[in-house]
């Protein structure tokens, strides 16, 4: 019974007490506990190098079995960042597996594909409104209603989708989009 | 230090599920901008999503906490033991106080144990005898079945004697009808908490896990009715009319009862309704019909349109999706593209079908398209 309320509540505990209560006990539960913190992002790092859904979900999966068999041979300081290093090699071997075969020769770009990941700049309006204005002109009409919606006016993604009647994804999509446009015409102006 | 670290990821996932929701303002874009910058993982996971901004990840991270969970066997189990306990707990309780309550009687008046026993049924809410009938049954009973006193009182939780000799005394048969009903329901009580009944109730349980709808489990436990019930029809022909339905009860309660019964039965029910509900979530999710019928229809249906039978003799969709409990597809996803319009070909042919949810509710088809 005590041990029953005891693993009923181990959202409270730290990463590192529930890699050592796995450790200790080999329950899987408290792995998946804590695998299940980080997954969203594990699964984001894999969509981020598969480009594809399917391949993404099954990796997911694939690096929880890579985790259980892997958790005890190393000594773990940080379970987070061990983590991630994990799933991204994870993900990078299956990718390299499948592109090998027509393109072998490839492999030094690939490799630049993924270790100098251009940096996301922070996006801000800029205060030179006319250049802002063109080229929002030149955006289609869907990017530039709802990058201003967003930006203007204020609005959330779903607050937009109801009033446009549009999908919540092509909301997102949309400004996305109308928003990696936008910056590529204002440092073409500068 | 660390704690910080957990409390930044926190922030993340928090705007993270927010962004998916729709639930995205400006202000929320900036705080997401600054925990990307100075984090790998985060920067990464969230280029990850911003690619695929259009689909619904909500939807594949529950899918994946699922499938997690059936791995692991967190949630489902912990759910078992829980379940597993209580039942332990009531029956012991139930138990307990039954067999205190008996021996207290026993003391105070040793040749009334037939009249005790209705009376904790009573106690109960189970049996609802009018304290006039009671009156009755004490003669009897006393009377007809000297047996049924020994039997009672050197074992209560034994069914079948106790029941035999109230049968087969003819005597006032009105009364008896009605001391025979809560008497062995009150004997029901006990007997189903009990170690081995609990054991068989178990048994009944797994039966459902493995797929063995509750109906077939049902159909096992009937024949001590029927033997109870040709005894009765031995009797008296209009007897068994009456006795059938408090035989059975754990079985059948669809049949019309007396007054009494009709309590016991709606405390059954609620256990057939939990197998039957177990069943359903354990089973993997299938179209209605079975996947033979929905192979079969896919074999008819499935045709390479013309543009795309020049260029192939046949190709496969891949499509993913999880049944919705109305029994409809929600929203499908295309992991292996065709093109010439055969993607939203298979959707379509998927979306006419019926699906029947289950425990393990991804369904994931490759739909094979042929000249």
């Amino acid at each position: 019974m005590l041990k029953f309320f005891r693993t009923s509540r181990p959202d409270a505990q730290t990463d590192e007490q529930l890699l050592a209560a796995y450790l200790k006990s080999g329950d899987q539960r408290h792995l998946g506990i804590l695998y299940e913190r980080y997954m969203p992002m594990v699964y984001g790092v894999c969509l981020k190098i598969f480009k594809d859904v399917g391949k993404s979900e099954d990796a997911v999966m694939a690096i929880f079995e890579e985790l259980t068999r892997k958790v005890r041979e190393h000594q773990i300081e940080s379970f987070r960042g061990w983590l991630y290093v994990l799933a991204r090699n994870h993900c990078l071997m299956e990718w390299r597996k499948k592109q090998r075969r027509p393109t072998d020769h490839l492999a030094p770009e690939e490799m630049a594909r993924f270790d100098n990941p251009e940096t996301d700049p922070e996006f801000e309006l800029p205060t030179d409104r006319p250049a802002l204005e063109k080229c929002l002109e030149k955006l289609n009409d869907q990017q530039k209603t709802c990058v201003s919606m967003f930006y203007y006016d204020d609005f959330s993604y779903k607050e937009i989708s109801e009033k446009l009647s549009l999908d919540l994804g092509m909301v997102r999509s949309f400004i996305q989009n109308g928003k990696r446009n936008l910056k590529i015409c204002l440092e073409s102006l500068k | 230090m660390k704690n910080k670290i957990h409390q930044a990821d926190q922030n993340f996932l928090d705007l993270l599920q927010r962004w998916l929701r729709g639930d995205f303002r400006r202000a929320d874009e900036k705080s997401v901008q600054k925990l990307t910058d100075d984090d790998d993982f985060r920067r990464e996971a969230m280029q990850g999503f911003s690619e695929f901004s259009e689909v619904n990840h909500s939807e594949k991270l529950a899918v994946l906490r699922q499938r997690l969970a059936e791995k692991t066997g967190a949630a489902p189990q912990l759910r078992v033991v829980w379940m597993q306990r209580m039942l332990a707990a009531a029956a012991v309780l139930v138990l307990v106080l039954g067999t205190v309550w008996l021996f207290q009687k026993q003391e105070i008046s040793p040749e009334k144990t037939a009249v005790n026993l209705p009376q904790p049924a009573e106690n109960q809410g189970v049996g609802t005898p009018a304290p006039e009938n009671s009156d009755a049954k004490i003669y009897t009973e006393n009377s007809a079945a000297p047996e049924n006193q020994g039997s009672a009182a050197d074992k209560i939780l034994a069914e079948k004697p106790a029941a035999k000799p109230t049968i087969s005394s003819s005597g006032k048969r009105d009364e008896i009808t009605v001391a025979t009903a809560p008497q062995s329901v009150s004997e029901d009580r006990p007997t189903d908490f009990s170690q081995p009944k609990m054991e068989a109730e178990m048994n009944e349980i797994v039966v459902a896990d493995d797929k063995i709808s509750p109906v077939r489990s049902a159909e096992v436990a009937p024949p001590p009715p029927s033997f109870e019930e040709k005894m009765a029809k031995e009797n008296a022909a209009d007897f068994s009319k009456k006795k059938m339905p408090t035989a059975s009860k754990p079985a059948n309660p669809a049949k019309s009862l007396p007054a009494g019964q009709i309590k016991h039965d709606t405390d059954a029910k609620p256990d057939l309704g939990k197998l039957r509900k177990k069943e359903e979530i354990i089973a993997a999710a299938e179209p209605i019909g079975g996947w033979d019928n929905f192979n079969e229809y896919i074999r008819q249906n499935a045709r390479l349109t013309p543009e795309a039978a020049k260029q192939m003799n046949f190709g496969l969709v891949g499509l993913q999706f999880y049944p919705t409990p109305e029994g409809e597809t929600g929203s499908i996803v295309i992991t292996k593209s065709l093109g010439f319009g055969l993607d939203e070909e298979a959707k379509r042919l998927v979306k006419l079908f019926d699906w029947q949810p289950g425990k393990n509710n991804l369904v994931k088809l490759e739909i094979r398209f042929a000249r």
